[in-house]
């Protein structure tokens, strides 16, 4: 019996250690190691990935903060108001002016990326990221 | 007088079979049952007491392992990738 336990023991371990350095050398360190090692593209193309990406942070970034700001104006009339105001519909459509705008911004980036990859895969990258964008709530 | 010609002739001096009552059938199939679970499950368990048997479990246990850490691993990039390409979401969950 002690023998059985100690294969057991043995066995389990060896699953784990297993699960775990597979784990940890496939991991990808960044977005775009892992859109490269997702897409099998060479290490030429990991530069041209990263120029996408700074430019699309740089880009959106700010988005960021102006949805922030938008928004917080927002809850300040709305708490300050006992009703609907001309103010609060106004900051209401500037909030979506916003995200308009950065999901403009986050669609141009992904067929910039997209147009990176090999043309069979560009379809199941967009599948990826498209539900960011649109959520068509499965009727598509 | 070898064991079989001993049992057989206490059997032919059995003249009379004892009744039995219902609580000692069950108790006895009771016992029949639970020394056949018993030597199920160990005979399952003590295949891996054999090198042989042990071996092959360990790599059947290496190869699911990896295979679970490589989608583990596939899994937690898309979900690092999507995050990274979300303003909306780092606006909604990350402030």
């Amino acid at each position: 019996m002690r023998k059985v336990i100690l294969a057991l023991a043995v066995i389990l371990f060896a699953g784990v250690v297993a699960f775990w350095v597979t784990r940890r050398c496939l991991a990808p360190s960044t977005p775009v190691s892992w859109l490269c090692r997702e897409y099998g593209l060479p290490a030429s193309e990991e530069e041209k990935l990263r120029d996408l990406e700074r430019s699309y942070g740089s880009r959106c970034g700010p988005y960021c903060d102006a949805m922030c700001d938008a928004n917080a104006r927002l809850e300040t009339l709305t708490l300050g108001s006992g009703s609907m105001t001309p103010e609060i519909r106004a900051a209401v459509a500037e909030t979506d002016r916003i995200r308009t705008e950065t999901r403009i911004a986050m669609l141009e980036h992904f067929y910039a990326v997209a147009d990176q990859l090999p043309p069979d895969k560009r379809r199941d990258y967009l599948r990826k990221v498209l539900p960011l964008v649109i959520d068509s709530c499965g009727r598509r | 007088m070898n064991p079989d010609q001993q049992l057989s002739s206490l059997l032919r001096e059995w003249k009379e079979v004892p009744e039995t009552t219902s609580a000692f059938r069950r108790d006895v199939w009771g016992k029949i049952d639970a020394r056949r679970r018993v030597s199920r499950t160990e005979g399952w368990f003590s295949l891996l007491a054999v090198p042989r048997f042990a071996i092959a479990a360990s790599a059947i246990a290496v190869f699911a392992g990896m295979v679970a850490g490589n989608l583990q691993a596939r899994s937690a990039g898309e979900a690092l990738y999507l995050r990274s390409v979300d303003p909306l979401s780092l606006h909604t969950h990350g402030r």
